[in-house]
């Protein structure tokens, strides 16, 4: 509508490709066969969310749809942003450039905390009323869904519902009950009411939060009696037919992942106590090698990319991964395809794989031992031990490698400074494995040392634990850097300031949502980009606020707390939580249920038990 | 076998650079399924070598890239398979097979033609604006700044412009043809040019660029200017 102001200012911004939108397999439908419009949002810009593969199976999976159109925004990078303000120019959808405010839904994907800022800021540039409570009729709904959705309680006053769990059916749920309210006629309220009959969504308005006297919660009450007490994540049972889309939209300009992506499987049972994806994505589900390569094939003829990423959230333990990767190859044998396998656990047979695929470049390994000690290791149940590092660095630097990545948390529970120690001289073991293989010369190599806060996540067993004050985390880098002092060795951190503030974010309940708004009427937003990130400002909105950012960080938690997402149902039993927590401190291994002992998390209770492949599950 | 082609960058693209435009090329051959040849080393890419680079924000209609194919393809077929896999906004006009020893695209052409069109300050007439440009042809240098390396730097391009013709003056706009060098012994772009014109205030101090479009590149011989595509026929 605006196409000729909006061409002279895309002429003057920097990257001026993130507003296209024409982009190969970008969809294009004639608006007057569109019933339905709904804007998918990633609050972040171009490169980063065109990166993520949850949106795009979104975006193919709508426009299947007859009369629905799905539409891509990203946030518009700060000059974008400032250009379109001066020329009042209303946040607008990639493919038509149309205003979002037109569409009927704009559905935001959580993936990071500090990404918050950026979802008001975009309501803001669309001219849609911040709060829920404000929307009349003629604004599109704003939904939420994605890993942070498990927590949704500090964005519980802007989101008119949530989808928890994974979207691929209950999506096309919501549009059926929207065309008929549509057709029908009803107040807003109406239509939310009678989205409560679908599993997996979250109206957050149908809800009251009351507190105890020293500020915890004392309970979350349904308001209206359609409102279910809890909300049961969607899973996807059918994952081997499950739509997945082939016709990837290609970018022009260079984004993060600029590549292909093929899931191969869903959900991991490893058990890592501090991660969330290894929780909130189960079950384990897995795709046929036949699935996969037929999907593959119609990928890279669709796209051209002349890279396919196998992704999932630990590659090596797919269990048909040499029978793919061997399929895969041949197929693309001349056709100059180069396959990626990241989240590939580093040990003698991936090496291998690597070799052979010529996949891994020779200048860069990683490894995640993510904890110093053999003793931290088994309190976090990353079942990794210095011996099978110590093997595989072995035989890494046999086959020629020469940089090596090594990715840690500091500020894990029970961490002392035996574990802080353990970093160090991990890295040094690292620098004389090298020589050892090398005739004692370290020439060549290259260590990265990189550290990262813990922050305790939702659905985790270390959901109870407190954060480490910030004083402290920046005291363990310190620490770090005094002591990482051999010259084939970096050291490399996370600032803590910002892990802080997700930390808060994470296990937040709806009293953050006014911190929210002020920080981002202080100026803030892009807060997971270091040069935009104002730690002050936040201070200083939650000073105003009257609301203490190490209430939500810093303290720990009793078992028979009510926590802000206890009323969401993850599948997770919160006793395996309990358990797994206990475990933890006494440095107790859980083992992968995948291959052994059922360890009861509660996944198999969800819908009669279809969904858990262990045949061993206790109930 | 070796292909020459002729290809347009339109208005839907202008906007994407010439990395991005490669990458476009290098994807559009695998999904049209066309037998390109692909460098040999760890991260094999196909074959396919452009000429000058054209400046961010320019549409074209005289772009030259040589695709080398490993089979036998008819320069119609060639043309037909690889415009069904381009997205809007860059089409091969036209294809030609060359012959191997053909000299490259970069190593050859030198010349540049553009059409540019100016949005002029108010109260110019058309006699101000010929009289302008023939004023600025008349200096012996034109000193312009150019980041080079993340570093100012002046420059003389006088010796770079062969040639300016006022085509057109309408709606306030004046609409030239500009002949200039391009390629390894130095170019001069669009931009360039109106930033030489505003130094020397030819028509104001900030006139601006409303357009900007290649009509082709050409190879300057003593004969004159010829057509990258007319070179290297195969016999």
């Amino acid at each position: 509508m605006y196409l000729e102001q909006l061409d002279d200012i895309i002429a003057s911004v920097i990257k001026p490709t993130r507003y296209l939108g024409n982009e190969w397999n970008s969809i294009h439908k004639d608006l007057k066969d569109v019933e339905i419009r709904i804007a998918l949002a990633f609050p972040d810009v171009y490169e980063v969310g065109m990166s993520h593969l949850g949106i795009k199976i979104l975006y193919h999976l709508l426009n299947q749809q007859k009369g629905v159109y799905a539409e891509r925004v990203f946030a518009p990078w700060v000059d974008m942003e400032k250009r379109m303000k001066e020329n009042k120019i209303p946040l607008f959808s990639l493919e038509t450039h149309s205003p979002i405010k037109e569409f009927d839904f704009i559905g935001f994907t959580l993936q990071y905390e500090l990404s918050y800022t950026n979802i008001i800021n975009m309501l803001d540039m669309s001219g849609i009323p911040l709060y829920s409570s404000e929307r009349a009729e003629e604004h599109p709904f704003v939904i939420a869904g994605g890993p942070c959705a498990f927590n949704p309680e500090p964005l519980a006053e802007f989101i008119d519902f949530f989808v928890i769990g994974e979207g691929e059916e209950v999506i096309l749920e919501i549009i059926e009950i929207y065309k008929e309210w549509k057709k029908n006629g009803g107040t807003r309220n109406d239509f939310l009411k009678k989205m409560t009959s679908i599993k997996g969504i979250y109206i957050p308005g149908f809800y009251e939060v009351e507190y105890n006297s020293e500020k915890t919660i004392e309970k979350v009450r349904p308001k209206i009696k359609e409102a279910p007490r809890k909300i049961t994540k969607r899973i996807i049972k059918d994952f081997e037919d499950v739509f997945y889309p082939t016709r990837f939209i290609v970018p022009y300009m260079d984004i993060v992942h600029d590549r292909a992506a093929l899931e191969i499987f869903r959900g991991c049972t490893r058990g890592c106590r501090f991660c969330q994806a290894g929780m909130i994505y189960r079950p384990v589900r897995e795709k046929s090698v036949e699935r996969l390569s037929d999907l593959a094939n119609e990928i890279v003829n669709s796209t051209g990319f002349e890279e396919l990423s196998l992704v999932s959230l630990s590659t090596s333990d797919y269990p048909f991964l040499q029978e793919l990767v061997e399929k895969l190859t041949d197929r693309f044998r001349g056709m100059g395809v180069n396959l990626s396998l990241p989240s590939l656990r580093v040990d003698s047979f991936s090496l291998k794989l690597a070799e052979e695929l010529q996949t891994v470049r020779k200048s860069g390994l990683t490894f995640a031992p993510e904890a110093g000690s053999q003793r931290l290791r088994d309190v976090i149940n990353k079942g990794v031990t210095e011996n099978d590092l110590k093997e595989s660095l072995t035989a890494a630097f046999e086959a020629g490698w020469k940089t090596v990545k090594l990715y840690f948390m500091i500020g894990l529970p029970t961490e002392t400074e035996a574990d802080l120690e353990g970093i160090a001289s991990l890295a040094e073991k690292v620098v004389f494995l090298y020589r050892k293989v090398n005739n004692g010369s370290k020439k060549g190599l290259k260590v990265t040392v990189s550290t990262s806060s813990f922050v305790p996540k939702p659905f985790t067993p270390f959901q109870w634990e407190a954060q480490n004050p910030l004083n402290q985390l920046k005291a363990k880098q310190k620490y770090l850097k005094d002591r990482i002092k051999d010259r084939a060795v970096r050291y490399n951190w996370h600032e803590a300031t910002a892990s802080h503030l997700e930390a808060v974010f994470a296990r937040g309940d709806r009293r953050l949502c006014k911190v929210l708004v002020k920080a981002w009427e202080k100026g803030c937003k892009f807060d997971g980009w270091s040069e935009h990130f104002k730690f002050d400002k936040w201070m200083e909105a939650f000073r105003e606020c009257n609301v203490d950012p190490e209430f939500y960080a810093n303290r720990k938690r009793e078992y028979d707390e009510v926590l802000p997402w206890d009323h969401i149902d993850a599948g997770i039993d919160k006793n395996f939580l309990i358990r797994e927590h206990k475990k933890a401190l006494k440095g107790e291994l859980t083992e992968d249920c995948r291959f052994n002992r059922c360890s009861a998390c509660g996944i198999f209770r969800i819908d009669g038990g279809n969904y858990c492949v262990n045949p061993n599950k206790v109930c | 076998m070796l292909i020459r082609t002729r290809f347009v960058k339109g208005s839907a693209l202008r906007f994407i650079s010439h990395l991005d435009l490669v990458r476009v090329f290098h994807r559009a051959v695998r999904r049209a399924r066309l037998p390109i040849e692909f460098s040999k080393g760890y991260n094999p890419h196909p074959k396919i070598s452009f000429g000058s680079a054209l400046a961010v924000g320019c549409t074209s209609e005289g772009e030259f890239a040589d695709f080398e194919l490993a089979d036998e393809v008819s320069p119609q077929e060639f043309i037909k398979r690889l415009n069904h896999a381009l997205p809007d906004g860059i089409k091969v006009l036209e294809a030609k097979e060359i012959s191997k020893n053909t000299p490259s695209l970069m190593s050859e052409i030198n010349t540049a033609i553009y059409c540019i069109t100016l949005e002029l300050p108010e109260g110019l007439s058309s006699s101000e604006v010929k009289q302008g440009i023939k004023r600025f042809m008349e200096l012996k240098t034109i000193r312009i700044k150019k980041l080079k390396k993340n570093r100012q730097k002046e420059m003389d391009i006088r010796h770079l412009i062969h040639e300016l013709d006022v085509l057109d003056i309408k709606n306030g706009c004046v609409e030239i043809k500009a002949v200039v060098k391009t390629g390894n012994m130095g170019s001069v772009n669009p931009e360039m040019l109106v930033q030489a014109f505003n130094n020397y205030k030819i028509f104001c101090e900030d006139v601006r660029l409303k357009r900007a479009h290649r009509k082709g590149l050409f190879i300057k011989t003593r004969d004159g200017l010829i057509s990258p595509i007319q070179k290297g026929t195969k016999q």
